[in-house]
């Protein structure tokens, strides 16, 4: 089971975690067989069941458009490369 | 320890009463019925058994100098004496979370505990990525480990009895672990 926090952020996503047998004030349990499509983006609707604020009920959100990842960094591998090949350039030059 | 095996021979303890010599016997059984009979138990006859025991007393079960050990003091119970082992041996607790997208001051994440986090790693969405917190530090650090040092992005962590908050301090969701819908692992030593 999950725990997520009731108060959306920005986005409209809700932080959450694994539930650890604690859930934290502004917090709610989410059972597992809580259908939550588009998590962890999407309305939610809570009340105490039992003592513990519990997820009753989710409304699917929109996904924000992927951010863009960073750019993959060349190896160190293709680093040395192109420099031994710089200098190859570097000396085939004074050569000449 | 070693359990005491009786003989079964009839003469395993000795009594020792404080009733008067005088008594007849109608009145010793009177008493005994009603459980006014004083006696004590007198210690055990040898004779009786065929192994004695371990005598379940203080210094078999807890002494002043083990108790010190555990940071107690007076006359701390068996079950004093367990809770305090309980709650110094180390905890570890594993969990996971997946990311909401946002990141930097203001757009922080959160693990809660069952315990003060002493030590916590996250991993990233690649496996070099991986970001140790411990106790203390007010920072972590993440990036592409070990080609990307220059893309090395410091997270502000604060701890907060059981619960750690973060937030990246440059770059995006990205390094603030925290990527949309990408799910993160993380484990925790308190």
């Amino acid at each position: 089971m999950k725990i997520i926090e009731i108060a959306p952020l920005i986005n409209g996503a809700h932080r959450n975690q694994t539930y650890n047998g604690f859930v934290p004030d502004g917090w709610a349990l989410m059972p597992d067989d809580l259908t939550a499509e588009s998590f962890p983006f999407g309305a939610v609707e809570a009340e105490e069941i039992d003592g513990t604020m519990t997820v009753t009920a989710w409304t699917a959100g929109t996904i924000p458009e992927p951010e863009p990842q960073p750019e993959p960094e060349p190896s160190m591998a293709d680093r040395m490369t192109a420099v031994e090949d710089a200098i190859e350039i570097l000396l085939s030059g004074r050569a000449e | 320890m070693k359990d005491s095996i009786i003989k079964g021979t009839g003469n395993s303890r000795y009594l020792k009463s404080a009733i008067s010599a005088s008594m007849t016997f109608d009145q010793f059984k009177q008493m005994l019925i009603a459980g006014t009979l004083p006696v004590d138990l007198f210690g055990a006859n040898a004779d009786g058994w065929n192994q004695l025991g371990t005598a379940l007393n203080k210094a078999n079960l807890l002494t002043d100098a083990t108790a010190a050990l555990l940071g107690l003091s007076g006359d701390p119970t068996i079950n004093a004496a367990l809770a305090a082992i309980a709650n110094g041996r180390a905890k570890i607790e594993f969990g996971s979370y997946v990311g909401t997208g946002v990141y930097g001051s203001g757009n922080s994440n959160s693990l809660t505990f069952g315990f003060a986090p002493r030590m916590v790693c996250i991993n990233g969405t690649t496996a070099f990525m991986l970001a140790p917190y411990i106790w203390g530090d007010p920072h972590f650090a993440t990036g592409e480990f070990p080609d990307s040092l220059d893309h090395a992005y410091r997270q502000i962590v604060t701890v907060s009895g059981t619960t750690m908050e973060w937030y990246t301090n440059g770059g995006n969701s990205y390094y603030q672990l925290n990527q949309s819908g990408h799910t993160y692992n993380y484990f925790a030593i308190g």
